[in-house]
């Protein structure tokens, strides 16, 4: 289950705006290629996972790719 | 139904009425009958994890007590028919 933190992991401070950049970085998460894709397919291979080890990995890593 | 299922779905109870109340609180933030059942939900929820951890394990990671062993490997996972 999900719940959001209202913090940042990490400080963001972008001294050039550069809406190129930008337009790519976006595609890398939301793109049919991109993070949330990926984060997607980690958590529904949990479903098939025999290993409680990589049941957790799968589940860690799927969450951290949606954030 | 175990008793550890009772006690979870007591639970998602609690958390489904936080939830409402938190939708309902984004746009009547000055609501105080709200906010009196949110902490009171709040509280109620809070004590009831409390319990379910001791007794059953983590829900989140953060929630992991043991120094011996990583318990949030542990099955059941919600997937899982048993855990539910």
């Amino acid at each position: 289950m999900w719940s959001y933190e209202k913090k940042l992991q990490y400080p963001v401070n972008i001294k050039n705006p550069n809406p190129k950049l930008a337009k790519a970085i976006i595609t890398q998460l939301g793109g049919p290629d991109g993070e949330l894709a990926a984060s997607l397919r980690y958590l529904n291979q949990r479903y098939v996972m025999p290993y409680p080890e990589l049941k957790g990995l799968l589940t860690d890593i799927g969450i951290s790719l949606s954030l | 139904m175990n008793d550890r299922q009772k006690l979870l779905r007591i639970i998602q109870i609690y958390d489904f009425s936080i939830k409402e109340l938190n939708l309902y609180l984004d746009t009547h933030p000055g609501c105080a009958a709200a906010l009196q059942y949110y902490q009171k939900y709040k509280e109620l929820r809070n004590k009831a994890y409390e319990q379910y951890i001791r007794q059953y394990g983590p829900i989140t990671t953060d929630q992991v007590t043991s120094t011996e062993q990583w318990t949030w490997i542990n099955s059941p996972w919600p997937w899982e028919r048993s855990a539910n």
